[in-house]
């Protein structure tokens, strides 16, 4: 159900932007836009079918979490 | 050097915009996180050590930033380390900032549903708040510069004003031993209200708009300071009225102002809190959305930053939703692994950065106005 909204949610995005990147030939900006819309729609859509993504967290929290416990452990 | 954007800002824009970078999340988390750590002593680590890790924090930032007048990290981060670094940098401050939103418009939704509105979906909260900080960022730096001197400057002050509303409720032998347990619980627990004070980083992104380079350091410095004081005094505060057990509060400001009541006659000040917060809050998110839709555009050498600005708020709606399952493993993860993951990107790039440019002897006087 919520993905029908999340169509409609992404055509508005490119419609509100796309066609006056087209016409003005920014061709960078229109590779930019699309590929971010892209990885926004594919983690969108995942996060509404249930679908487990890498989650940005765990990876800080994987590569962050030894240094911090050091960090701290100075000052037990 | 070209910028993304033709805008202006003044000195005092600058500095507001650099209390706007911390204090509105944390007014809402530092006290209890660091109640929680230091005890009694907390404002001694969110006050003093806090402030003097921001002010060299600062130090850094514009130190580097000077050597550089005009030009915008990535840029500059090009020609010390190379196009290639240049782009990496951007790329790890992008995705810093674009995480960095999912969290502050996480901690925004946790706090308008547990403290006000229990019934509404998380998600309409976010929702909002990101669709209103798109169209802040959409119309460029000088707007948001201006209506955020003028909300976040109301804000402080009536924070303050406020939070000394309670004064009936003071007492002040709760503050007492002051250093019980040595220094190194108030070091413990000061790196959490480190890491906050660092995000004054971001003065590098917002260097290149000042009239006048030479302008951002004695503004950043009292951003710092004016940061230092409020948190101080909402720590100091906290600890008069509840004592301790304000570590068990996830939002202990907020209690603090529904025990408002003078006279029976001002009472329930906690909307007004909330109306405040909100705003602030709407700032916070527009400055750092803009620091990351201009880096991006810097970064893959754009033209325009505007039509990144929907694709970025979509991948921020998401992560804001899925990254935390709730608002314990958010503080969690700020305990775990926040202080290093926030130093590396505050103090430890800009310094390599520095003594790289040093080194190199980028920039500097030869190269600069």
């Amino acid at each position: 159900m919520y993905i029908i909204g999340l169509v409609i949610a992404f055509c508005g995005i490119i419609l509100f932007e796309a066609p006056k990147l087209i016409k003005e030939k920014m061709w960078g900006e229109l590779m930019a836009f699309s590929g971010l819309l892209l990885f926004g729609m594919v983690i969108s859509s995942a996060a509404v079918l249930n679908i487990d993504v890498p989650n940005p967290t765990a990876l800080i929290e994987m590569i962050f979490a030894p240094p911090t416990k050091l960090l701290t452990s100075f000052f037990e | 050097m070209k910028l993304i954007e033709e805008g202006k800002i003044s000195g005092s824009q600058f500095m507001w915009l650099l209390v706007t970078v911390v204090l509105p999340t944390a007014v809402l988390f530092i006290p209890a996180l660091t109640i929680k750590e230091a005890g009694a002593s907390a404002w001694i680590s969110g006050g003093v050590v806090a402030t003097f890790w921001g002010i060299l924090v600062v130090w850094i930032a514009s130190t580097l930033g000077e050597r550089f007048p005009g030009m915008t990290l990535v840029d500059y981060s090009g020609q010390i380390i190379g196009k290639f670094g240049g782009k990496m940098i951007g790329a790890y401050y992008i995705f810093v900032l674009v995480h960095g939103i999912a969290v502050i418009t996480r901690q925004f939704g946790e706090f308008l549903v547990t403290a006000f509105m229990p019934e509404t979906p998380i998600i309409v909260f976010h929702i909002f708040l990101i669709a209103l900080a798109a169209s802040a960022v959409r119309n460029g730096v000088e707007v948001i510069a201006r209506m955020n001197h003028f909300v976040v400057s109301l804000m402080f002050f009536s924070v303050l004003f406020i939070f000394s509303l309670v004064f009936g409720e003071w007492n002040f032998n709760n503050l007492l031993p002051i250093l019980e347990e040595g220094i190194g619980p108030v070091i413990k627990g000061a790196f959490i209200p480190m890491s906050w004070r660092g995000q004054t980083v971001l003065l590098l992104i917002f260097m290149p708009y000042l009239n006048n380079y030479r302008e951002a350091r004695p503004a950043a410095y009292k951003a710092v300071v004016m940061l230092g004081i409020i948190l101080a005094a909402e720590i100091i505060i906290c600890l008069a009225v509840f004592g301790q057990l304000a570590a068990n509060y996830v939002f202990p400001a907020h209690a603090l102002a529904s025990y408002i009541s003078v006279g029976g006659f001002i009472e329930r000040v906690e909307a007004f809190i909330l109306a405040l917060w909100v705003a602030g809050i709407t700032m916070k998110v527009s400055i750092w959305y803009y620091s990351a839709t201009v880096l991006m555009a810097r970064t893959l050498n754009l033209q325009d930053y505007k039509p990144l600005v929907l694709p970025l708020g979509v991948i921020m709606l998401t992560w804001s939703m899925t990254l935390f399952d709730n608002i314990r493993q958010l503080v969690e993860w700020f305990n775990e692994s926040g202080p290093a993951f926030f130093m590396s990107w505050e103090v430890v790039l800009p310094v390599l950065l520095l003594i790289m440019a040093v080194l190199r002897k980028k920039g500097g006087v030869k190269s600069g106005k």
